[in-house]
């Protein structure tokens, strides 16, 4: 497979690769609570091998809440990326597929959607359902299906047309049939490709939230760190920069990958009748 | 190889012409592959030179070399004199100022090679204005008078018209005319009307034919029709394989070919043969590769005459005043009215019309896939207009449907016995090991490798494609098939082979077949009796030979009066005139 060999597509999965270890190995490596004091705040890195990435204004280890942010992060990215998809993917089959009323009806819905800045909704909804990791998982899904919908849709309306389709109806197959085995394998590449960005989205936004306090308390992510560090952001700019860093690496080698798979799945234009 | 020498009657009316196009040597490589290689042709001033061939033949190829518009990755070689200037790697501000100034082209698809969104006369002035230092009003101006060349009706009216207000014929007319505007020297026209009707096809190949005398151009015609080339050309190169098999003066190639794979090109061809070529009588010839590298033909032993004892009279399939019609109470349009025919066991009825004459709305509805508005569809006595579409399943076994693009039909997702299982399936045949024997007893039948089963469409030719599409149709033993223009997507070779099996199969299975094609030479070889459908409406049901030897409607008869290719037996110098004073006028 010549083609895997893309280098946006190689660096995003050794980068995101380095996120999930990092995630799987938080709790081994830095076993106990990352919110507990362990060192004398405003350790700069490199000041105290015990915590080789410096304290914050609490005195927690930088390090260990950047790998436990970790686990947050990804979590929330692929479980609301998931809601997002199942919901996105639902609309748009139905849409595309059935077309007329059916397509109206959920067009408008998509449009409400649409119409409320998505970031401003998670945060209503996470600030009326009060912040935990699965509040805002969910918040997050609910407020970032319609692109999904919106691309599905347009992918049903050419497919339902092609006559492998008319072929498979004309065998007397099921709407699911038609929907689940003849269209949605055909439409898979554009849906995988705009995922990364749906997990990157999450990401970002789950900081946000973290950013402005609606965080889950008891959980430490790099959103929230990045949110500690803002009341010292002048006598110690790496608290701020360090989980920043690692939330626009992360979010780059999404955007890689998401990049480098539509360009290695897409067909490429062959030169039939050459 | 052989190569005859260039005939002498077309070339001594043309000595006194200039050569507008020579290729020495012309090579065109692809990574990992030669499209072109190593030819060599001339062509002059006010001559048309048929380049034919298969797909992949490296027809088109060679007609995008001379632009240099084919890919990045192609490495052209050899030498390619426009006038006796070798173009071939200009600088691309030297070819632009030659595209469309000396060498203008024409393309297949009218309908996607204009731009939606602009008028057809800014169009048409855009490619006076690209070359020419000329007014906007005199543009247009000159854009109209080109219009009328090419026979737009009410030109100054209709010059404000966007593309989609245009028939197709009328888009390729555009097409003509912007290529034309220019008055360039060399007319490349790739396959001009392969996506057009056959009525409009004559009128647009006349057009040609007449701006090439009016304008002293030189013409490079690319198309795979024989009928085409006998008619409208002066000199024909056949290519195969990036090579170029045989040069021959366009009146002696059907009655002289010299090399074996173009008399093998010809002997599979339907054009211009006898009234004896129905299934009935013979099967078509097949070409074949023999181990020294060259091509034969297969001349099958005619056929036994049909069984008629065998024929049952009941129909299978009945259609009583069927329409069909879309949109609401405000909008609605009926593209199928009132048609009323039978289909009899073993009998094979063609349906012949021009494009949005609505046969397809036909087979669709008769296959249950579109609700028919008025009338009844009954199947072996039973009426099943308005069934559920559960209660269709059990009908839709006895009819199924044979579709015609070999690569849209079939799912590229899915292995051929997941494609073929999966009708197996939803008609009740839940084991597997039935499944797999059907599959490959079905896979036998249509003469594919019984390895075929585990392997993804991709992997299979434009034929073999369309023969798992007929192993698909026929794996659940149905009564009836609907062949929906079957082989126009296929080249001729691969044509008379899908033929011939479906012939053979129609027999071993008892089927009936109701065939659609805008092949007029095709729906004549195969049919019993042929209908012929206009707007909706079937104006005309007879035998094959009734309608082909006593048409009685005048929309049959200009549909046979417009198959190219047959007049070149009693007069094929007609379309081939000196040069007119009129263009010695304008050149």
């Amino acid at each position: 497979m010549k083609r895997l060999l893309h280098p946006p597509l190689i660096l995003g999965t050794i980068v995101l690769a380095g996120v999930v270890v990092m995630a799987l190995l938080a709790q081994r490596l830095f076993p106990g609570d990352p919110m507990d004091m362990v060192a004398v705040p405003f350790t700069w890195p490199g000041q105290d091998e015990t915590v080789p990435l410096g304290s914050d204004l609490m005195g927690r280890d930088l390090l260990a809440g950047i790998f436990h942010g970790a686990r947050v992060s990804l979590l929330v990215g692929a479980s609301a990326a998931t809601i997002a998809l199942t919901i996105g993917v639902t609309i748009g089959a139905i849409s595309g597929f059935y077309g007329g009323a059916a397509d109206a009806a959920l067009g408008r819905i998509t449009e409400f959607f649409q119409t409320i800045p998505a970031f401003l909704l998670a945060v209503i909804l996470v600030a009326i359902m009060r912040p935990s990791i699965g509040t805002i998982i969910l918040a997050l899904g609910i407020s970032s299906w319609t692109g999904v919908a919106r691309l599905v849709r347009a992918e049903f309306l050419t497919l339902r047309e092609r006559e492998f389709v008319r072929a498979s109806e004309a065998l007397g197959a099921s709407d699911l049939h038609l929907i689940t085995r003849e269209i949605l394998p055909n439409a898979l590449t554009p849906i995988l490709a705009s995922t990364g960005i749906l997990v990157a989205q999450a990401i970002l936004s789950e900081a946000g939230l973290s950013f402005l306090g609606l965080g889950d308390p008891n959980l430490i992510s790099w959103g929230s760190m990045i949110g500690i560090g803002r009341d010292a952001l002048r006598t110690g700019w790496y608290m701020s920069a360090i989980p920043g860093a690692a939330i626009m690496l992360t979010v780059v080698a999404l955007n890689f990958l998401s990049d480098g798979l539509h360009a290695v799945l897409s067909p490429r234009t062959s030169l039939r009748n050459a | 190889m052989t190569t005859t020498d260039i005939p002498t009657e077309p070339a001594a009316r043309h000595t006194s012409a200039s050569t507008v196009l020579r290729l020495q040597g012309l090579t065109v490589d692809f990574p990992g592959r030669r499209a072109v290689d190593g030819l060599d042709l001339e062509l002059k001033e006010g001559e048309i030179l048929a380049l034919v061939g298969e797909s992949g033949c490296g027809k088109s190829t060679t007609a995008l070399s001379i632009l240099q518009l084919l890919p990045r990755n192609a490495v052209i070689g050899g030498r390619i004199e426009l006038a006796g200037r070798d173009i071939r790697g200009l600088k691309p501000k030297a070819l632009a100022a030659l595209r469309g100034r000396d060498v203008a082209m024409i393309f297949q698809e009218p309908m996607s090679s204009l731009n939606p969104l602009q008028t057809i006369g800014d169009q048409v002035a855009e490619a006076i204005l690209l070359h020419e230092r000329v007014s906007r009003t005199e543009a247009r101006q000159r854009a109209i008078a080109l219009l009328e060349l090419v026979k737009i009706p009410d030109a100054a009216r209709r010059i404000d018209d966007y593309p989609h207000q245009l028939s197709g014929g009328q888009r390729q007319r555009v097409m003509i005319a912007m290529a034309s505007a220019c008055r360039p020297k060399l007319l490349i026209a790739d396959e001009p009307t392969t996506a057009l009707d056959v009525t409009i096809q004559a009128e647009i190949l006349g057009l040609i034919d007449g701006l090439r005398r009016e304008l002293g151009m030189a013409v490079l015609l690319i198309t795979h029709d024989l009928g085409v080339v006998a008619q409208w050309a002066h000199r024909v190169v056949v290519m195969h394989d990036g090579r170029k098999r045989e040069e021959v003066a366009a009146s002696r190639l059907l009655v002289h070919p010299q090399d074996d794979y173009t008399q093998g090109l010809i002997g599979v061809s339907l054009h211009g043969a006898g009234d004896d070529l129905h299934y009935s009588r013979r099967r078509l010839a097949e070409i074949t590769r023999t181990p020294d590298g060259g091509f034969g033909l297969t001349r099958p032993s005619p056929r036994p005459a049909p069984r008629a004892a065998a024929r049952d009279p009941r129909p299978r399939l009945a259609l009583e005043e069927v329409s069909v019609s879309y949109g609401d109470r405000h909008t609605r349009t009926d593209v199928v009215r009132g048609v009323s025919f039978a289909v009899v066991r073993g009998e094979t009825v063609g349906l012949v019309g021009e494009s949005g004459c609505g046969k397809s709305s036909l087979s669709r509805a008769i296959l249950g896939l579109t609700p028919v508005s008025a009338g009844r569809v009954v199947v072996d006595g039973t009426d099943i207009t308005g069934l559920s579409r559960k209660a269709l399943i059990p009908w839709r076994r006895r009819i199924q449907m044979i579709f015609q693009d070999p690569f849209g039909s079939l799912n590229p997702q899915h292995r051929v016995e997941d494609i073929l299982g999966h009708a197996l399936r939803i008609h009740g045949v839940s084991d597997r090991h039935e499944r797999s024997r059907r599959i490959g007893k079905i896979l036998d039948d249509v003469g594919l490798p019984r390895d075929a089963a585990r392997r993804w469409p991709h992997e299979f030719s434009g034929g073999q494609r369309q023969r798992i599409g007929i192993a698909r149709a026929l794996v659940l033993r149905p009564e009836l098939v609907i062949c929906d223009e079957p082989v126009s997507a296929l080249d001729v070779s691969i044509q008379a082979q899908i033929l011939n099996l479906l012939v053979d199969l129609r027999d071993e299975h008892g089927l009936s077949y109701i065939f659609i094609s805008h092949d007029l030479a095709v729906v004549r070889y195969i049919s019993d009796r042929v209908l012929v459908m206009e707007r909706g409406r079937i104006v005309e049901a007879a035998d094959v030979e009734r309608i082909w030897h006593a048409p009685q409607h005048p929309y049959t008869r200009k549909l046979l009066g417009s198959i190219p290719g047959q007049h070149h037996a009693h007069d094929h110098r007609s379309p081939h005139p000196e040069h007119s004073p009129r263009a010695a006028a304008l050149g």
